[in-house]
C-alpha cells in the first residue's frame, strides 16, 4: 500500500474544451501511482470561479465521488466521467470580472496529501470567440 | 485576450484569513452595541429624572437604534464566520436542475416584484427602491443631525467660552447637516410632485444578441421639456485592499437608446416606444458574493419647476441564443 505522490490526468472526448451551458461533458481520467492506494477522497467535479480583481467566487455544479473512503484503487485507474453544465453562470470575460470553468479531479490517498488535477473549459453561447481564446493560449494545467 | 488559466488550488483556501475578518468584526461591533445601549440608557435616566424633555426621547431612540443595529449585525455576523461552518470563501455545491426556469439560478440576480404593465409586457423594478432609499436618507438626516444638533445645543447654551474655531467646524458640519434636510425635503418634492417613472420591457431576461420593445412612462400626467434614456452593464468587484474593503464599478457598456429635447407640451402617462438590441457579446448578469454583473435602463427626465426625475431600472441578461 502506498501513500506515493499520484499523477493525475483529465481528457476530455475528441479533445474539445468549448461546451455550451447545459451540455455534458464527457471524458475519462486517468491516475498513476507507484502502487495500489487507498482512498481518503476521490472526486471529479465541475466548477466556476471568477479571476479578476475581486476576492474569488466559486461554487461546485456538479459533483460525482468517484471511489468511497476506504476502497483500493489500482496503480494505473482510467475511468470515463460525465458531468452537466448547469445554464448558469456562462464563462465570462469582462473588463474585471472573468469567470472559469473547470473540471478539477481531486484524489487524497490515506495518509497521503491532496492531489488535483483542474483542466479549464468554457461554458457559454459565444463559442466560436472562446475557441480562439483556448486556440491561441498555451495551457498551463495545474499539477501536483 | 489575455487571460491566465492558471488557477489557486482548491487546497489554498484562506480560510484562516476568513475567520480573522469575524473576529475582527466582533471586536469593532462591541463598542457600537456598548456605545448605543449606553447613551439610550443614558437618555432615558435623564428623562425619568426631568433634566431633559420626554419629547428629547422622539429623537433619541432612533439616533441609539442605528449604533445598536449595526453594533448587533456586527456581533453575530461575525461571530457566524468566527465560529460557525460559515466559510464565504469555500466552494459551495450548488446544482441546477436541467430545464429549469432562471428564476431558480442561484447566481442569477432576482428580479425584485416583477409584474405585468399596462402594455402586457414586464414591469422593470426599480434598481433602487423608492421607500429604502427615502429611508436611507432619513436615517442618516437623523443620525447626522442628531449629532450636530446635540453639539450645537452644547456649545451654544452650555458652553460659557467655546473658541471661535470650533463654532466654526460646527459650522461646517451644520452646513452638511442642512444640505441632507434639503436632500430629503427634494425627494419627498419629487415623490408627491411628479412621482417616479416606470420602463415595461417586452420579455426579460433577455439574451445576448436579442432585441426587444423597452416602453417608458411617468407615473402621473406631468409636463416635460426634456427625456434621455440609457442601457448600461456594469461590473462590480469586491476586494480587500489592506485592513479595509472596496468595490470598484467598471462600466462595460453604456449606450443612448432615446432621446428626446425642447418637448413642449404635457405628456400622456407612455411616451416612448422604444427598440433595443443586445449585443452578441454581452456580458450575461451575474450575482456572486464579491463580483457582479448588471444591466439596467436609465431614465432621466426634466420636468420644469419640479424636481427632475432620475430613475434606474434593473433588468437581466441570461446566457442563451436569441430567438
Amino acid at each position: 500500500m502506498s501513500a506515493a505522490p499520484l499523477t493525475l490526468e483529465v481528457q476530455t472526448t475528441d479533445g474539445r474544451r468549448v461546451f455550451k451551458p447545459g451540455d455534458v461533458v464527457t471524458g475519462t481520467f486517468t491516475v498513476r501511482s507507484q502502487d495500489e492506494w487507498v482512498v481518503e477522497n476521490f472526486t471529479i467535479a465541475a466548477l466556476w470561479r471568477t479571476e479578476g480583481r475581486g476576492t474569488v467566487d466559486q461554487a461546485i455544479a456538479e459533483k460525482s465521488i468517484v471511489r468511497k473512503r476506504g476502497e483500493r484503487v489500482p496503480a494505473k485507474f482510467t475511468h470515463p466521467f460525465s458531468l452537466r453544465l448547469p445554464p448558469h453562470p456562462a464563462s465570462t470575460l469582462g473588463t474585471a470580472i472573468h469567470i472559469h470553468w473547470i473540471i478539477v479531479l481531486h484524489a487524497r490517498p490515506k495518509g497521503g496529501k491532496e492531489h488535483f488535477h483542474e483542466l479549464p473549459i468554457a461554458s457559454t453561447f459565444q463559442t466560436e470567440r472562446f475557441q480562439r481564446c483556448f486556440n491561441d493560449l498555451p495551457h498551463k494545467d495545474d499539477e501536483d | 485576450m489575455m487571460h491566465s488559466w492558471t488557477l489557486p488550488r482548491s487546497g489554498t483556501t484562506p480560510e484562516a484569513s476568513v475567520r480573522t475578518q469575524g473576529g475582527c468584526l466582533t471586536v469593532f461591533g462591541l463598542p457600537f452595541l456598548s456605545a448605543g445601549l449606553f447613551m439610550l440608557y443614558a437618555m432615558i435616566e435623564q428623562t425619568i429624572s426631568g433634566k431633559i424633555k420626554p419629547f428629547s426621547l422622539l429623537f433619541a431612540i432612533p439616533f441609539t437604534g442605528v449604533f445598536i443595529l449595526i453594533g448587533g449585525w456586527m456581533i453575530v455576523h461575525g461571530g457566524r464566520i468566527l465560529f460557525g461552518k460559515y466559510n464565504p470563501l469555500a466552494p459551495k455545491l450548488k446544482v441546477i436542475a436541467p430545464g429549469s426556469r432562471p428564476e431558480s439560478w442561484p447566481y442569477l440576480p432576482k428580479l425584485k416584484r416583477a409584474r405585468r404593465g399596462p402594455r402586457g409586457a414586464v414591469l422593470l423594478p426599480l434598481t433602487t427602491s423608492v421607500a429604502a432609499g427615502l429611508i436611507v436618507m432619513i436615517v442618516i438626516c437623523l443620525f447626522w443631525n442628531g449629532i450636530v444638533g446635540i453639539a450645537t445645543y452644547a456649545i451654544l447654551f452650555k458652553e460659557q467660552h467655546t473658541p471661535f474655531a470650533a463654532k466654526i467646524f460646527l459650522g461646517v458640519f451644520g452646513f452638511v447637516g442642512l444640505l441632507i434636510i434639503w436632500m430629503v425635503i427634494h425627494r419627498i418634492a419629487q415623490l408627491i410632485m411628479t412621482g417616479s417613472s416606470e420602463v415595461e420591457m417586452s420579455s426579460e431576461p433577455l439574451f445576448p444578441g436579442a432585441q426587444a420593445k423597452v416602453y417608458l412612462y411617468t407615473q402621473r400626467d406631468v409636463a416635460i421639456t426634456e427625456v434621455t434614456a440609457s442601457i448600461k452593464c456594469a461590473e462590480h468587484v469586491t476586494y480587500r485592499s489592506g485592513k479595509n474593503s472596496r468595490t470598484d464599478h467598471v462600466t462595460w457598456l453604456e449606450k443612448s437608446i432615446y432621446e428626446a429635447k425642447d418637448l413642449n407640451s404635457r405628456a400622456m402617462r407612455h411616451f416612448a416606444e422604444v427598440p433595443i438590441t443586445i449585443p452578441e457579446d454581452a456580458l450575461t448578469s451575474f450575482r456572486g458574493s464579491a463580483n457582479s454583473i448588471t444591466w439596467e435602463i436609465t431614465l432621466k427626465i426634466k420636468v420644469p419647476g419640479k424636481p427632475d426625475i432620475d430613475d434606474s431600472f434593473s433588468f437581466r441578461v441570461a446566457p442563451g441564443a436569441a430567438k
